[in-house]
């Protein structure tokens, strides 16, 4: 620490206390370029249709649910822990918060339900194989083996971005992420929850199985989500704190050009551009979509930040 | 001069004679009466009838006094301390019971910090109820043949069995019980190892019931006390991280209702009844384990008791496939969230290497 280094702040602040200022910052720059470009986009007023109404409220659906599991259950997988009791208490008592589990439990399913319902009419109603094959579907292909091998180099600076379509090769493995973790976590949840009915045709050591997988795959679910879902689409650099357009359902011409290149010129190309048109999102519905994208990211990061402690200790 | 100076001299003398005469007299009356002198009467097989027409014995053995841990230290009325005088007014009560609630105070003169415990008890609480029944200090510890309450250990148990016959009578039977009454066993609890002595607590709360893993566990974790047995001290960990040692930590906290409490030691394996879990008549004897999830769980099958781990780790010579589940998650979770944060970090790196 004696000899100078050359990061030594020649204005005489220790280096710490520039690297604090840096990393307050550099959030504050980046969400101040993300106010920039969102009134940019609203004064030049060219929006997109990215995400259809049904399939916001869906997502608001299964963020109402997962919170309100995460925060129902976590209490339970570390009970050792002095915030548990806490959390436990403020909830209503381990009843309680064993009976919203249950609730919020069913309020996923009926999401998930609503999905795969969904995906099943586009596909036996409406003949539309899209949702299986091509640049809509999010089923794994082979452009995002290559997008992915293309955002490597990208990464090591040997390459341009790769220019995606509607859905990249994470987007599409946070979709997979959560589809397999709510089929698994469920399933377990279910035995564990009527453990007498399915012990009736299962057998016992199904339940010590089931018992571990529902708290492990959960804590999986809980760090997956609050840390790389909400890093990969809320707090990215040019999204910094919050991309609204799972709220707002709309994104700007200069977003779409710029994140999803291909998406862009396949629908210009396919004649299908028109169609999405929109008006910017209106004031209210952006502060709107502050509020919601806000709470549940702060009680997503507090609970983060729980996990962590009890992980760590 | 000379007189004024004799005068105040004299009174002086006099108030000293005062003051040294009061308290001769105060100190007179105290030693006033000595055992010899109480004897002289009590000695003699006198009895009293009281209003309740009982006949309540007077007379006193000096033998059994002698004995007593009191004996030699303690005179008569060290604790009958009303009596002062020889010979002493006639007093009413009207039954044996009045008696002796109305002198059992005595021994907070010297013992206060065992009787204050006692008024936090469950004993006092059911006096202060105005049973005349509970018990106070003389009913378990004796009056004039007052001896140490553990000498022999068996003694305690014998002790609680004079109103609680019923509960001696499981817990002679039981592992724990059988082993104090019939080897003087010194490694096994007593009554009042669970239930304490003087301060005994309400056993049917909800607080006394939920601590009840932490009380099984001051011995069955203690590993030199185990080994002497075989036993595993890993019974208590391996409870709190099953479901029903994580929802006991957690009712704890918060205001259950008791009838909804999940299980505890004492609901699988029975509370003065506990019997070694190879007894056949044990209820934690795999043949007899349904039944006893049952109480609970009504209509558990006989498939239902093996979703329970016996308090055995998992392991992957007991139980691989819960162990194999459990390490793939140890190695999946990391892996998956360190790979993706990785992914995050190259992401940053090439934008803040491109600005």
């Amino acid at each position: 620490m004696s000899n100078p280094s050359p990061r030594q702040d020649p204005a005489g602040g220790v280096p710490q206390a520039r690297e604090i200022a840096v990393a307050i910052q550099l959030p504050a720059q980046a969400a101040g370029r993300t106010r920039d470009r969102e009134a940019a986009g609203v004064a030049a007023g060219r929006y997109y249709f990215r995400f259809g109404l049904f399939h916001r409220l869906l997502h608001g659906g299964v963020v109402l649910s997962f919170l309100g599991l995460v925060a129902t259950g976590m209490p339970l997988k570390f009970s050792h822990t002095a915030w548990a009791a806490r959390v436990s208490r403020y909830l209503g008592g381990f009843e309680a918060a064993g009976y919203f589990h249950r609730v919020f439990a069913l309020l996923l399913c009926l999401a998930f339900a609503i999905h795969v319902a969904e995906v099943a009419y586009q596909l036996f109603a409406r003949k539309d194989a899209r949702v299986l094959w091509g640049p809509t579907s999010m089923v794994p292909q082979p452009r995002d083996i290559l997008e992915m091998y293309r955002h490597f180099r990208w990464f090591l600076g040997l390459g341009p971005r790769p220019p995606f379509d509607r859905f990249t090769y994470w987007e599409k493995f946070d979709y997979w992420a959560v589809f397999w973790g709510m089929a698994i976590i469920g399933g377990s949840g279910f035995v564990l929850w009527f453990p007498t009915l399915f012990a009736r045709f299962l057998p016992g050591w199904l339940f010590n199985v089931a018992f571990v997988i529902h708290s492990e795959e959960a804590l999986l679910a809980a760090l997956f989500i609050f840390s790389v879902h909400f890093f990969n689409s809320h707090f990215r650099p040019e999204k910094f704190p919050a991309d609204l357009v799972i709220f707002t359902g709309r994104v700007s011409e200069a977003e779409l050009r710029h994140e999803r290149p291909a998406e862009y010129e396949r629908l210009q190309a396919e004649g299908l551009l028109e169609a999405l048109r929109a008006e910017a999102p209106p004031l209210w519905m952006r502060n709107f979509s502050r509020l919601i994208a806000s709470t549940a990211l702060g009680i997503g990061l507090l609970l983060m930040a729980l996990i962590v402690v009890a992980l760590v200790r | 001069m000379a007189r004024a100076k004799r005068r105040e001299r004299w009174w002086a003398w006099a108030v000293a004679a005062l003051v040294l005469g009061v308290a001769g007299t105060a100190g007179a009356a105290e030693t006033a009466l000595t055992a010899g002198q109480c004897l002289s009467c009590h000695a003699n097989p006198i009895t009293g009838t009281l209003a309740s027409g009982e006949v309540l014995s007077l007379q006193v053995k000096p033998q059994e006094l002698a004995r007593s841990v009191h004996g030699g230290k303690l005179g008569c009325t060290d604790c009958h301390r009303d009596i002062r005088q020889m010979p002493h007014a006639r007093r009413a009560f009207p039954d044996r019971r009045a008696y002796t609630l109305g002198l059992y105070e005595a021994c907070k003169g010297c013992h206060f910090a065992e009787y204050t415990k006692t008024l936090d008890s469950v004993h006092f609480a059911q006096q202060a109820r105005g049973d005349p029944r509970a018990p106070v200090c003389v009913d378990c510890h004796g009056a004039h043949n007052v001896s140490r309450p553990n000498r022999p250990r068996q003694h305690i148990s014998q002790t609680c069995a004079r109103c609680h016959q019923g509960i001696f009578e499981a817990y002679r039977a039981s592992v724990h019980g059988k082993a104090l009454v019939e080897e003087g066993n010194g490694d096994v609890p007593t009554c009042t190892d669970c239930h304490r002595s003087h301060n005994v607590e309400d056993p049917r709360t909800a607080g006394f019931k939920l601590r009840t893993p932490e009380l099984c566990a001051t011995c069955h974790r203690d590993k030199g006390r185990m080994a002497k047995y075989g036993l595993s001290t890993g019974v208590f960990d391996t409870y709190v991280r099953d479901f029903h040692g994580m929802t006991a930590r957690l009712q704890r906290e918060g205001k259950a209702d008791p009838s909804a409490f999940t299980a505890v030691c004492t609901d699988c394996h029975g509370v003065h009844d506990i019997r070694p879990a190879k007894d056949p008549a044990s209820s934690v004897m795999r043949a007899n384990l349904a039944a006893t999830c049952r109480r609970c769980h009504p209509g558990a099958t006989e498939n239902f008791p093996a979703a329970w781990l016996s308090h055995y780790e998992p392991s992957w010579r007991r139980t691989p496939l819960v162990y194999t589940v459990k390490v793939l998650y140890w190695i999946f979770i990391p892996f998956t969230i360190g790979g993706l944060l990785a992914h995050i970090g190259l992401d940053l790196w090439r934008v803040a290497t491109n600005r």
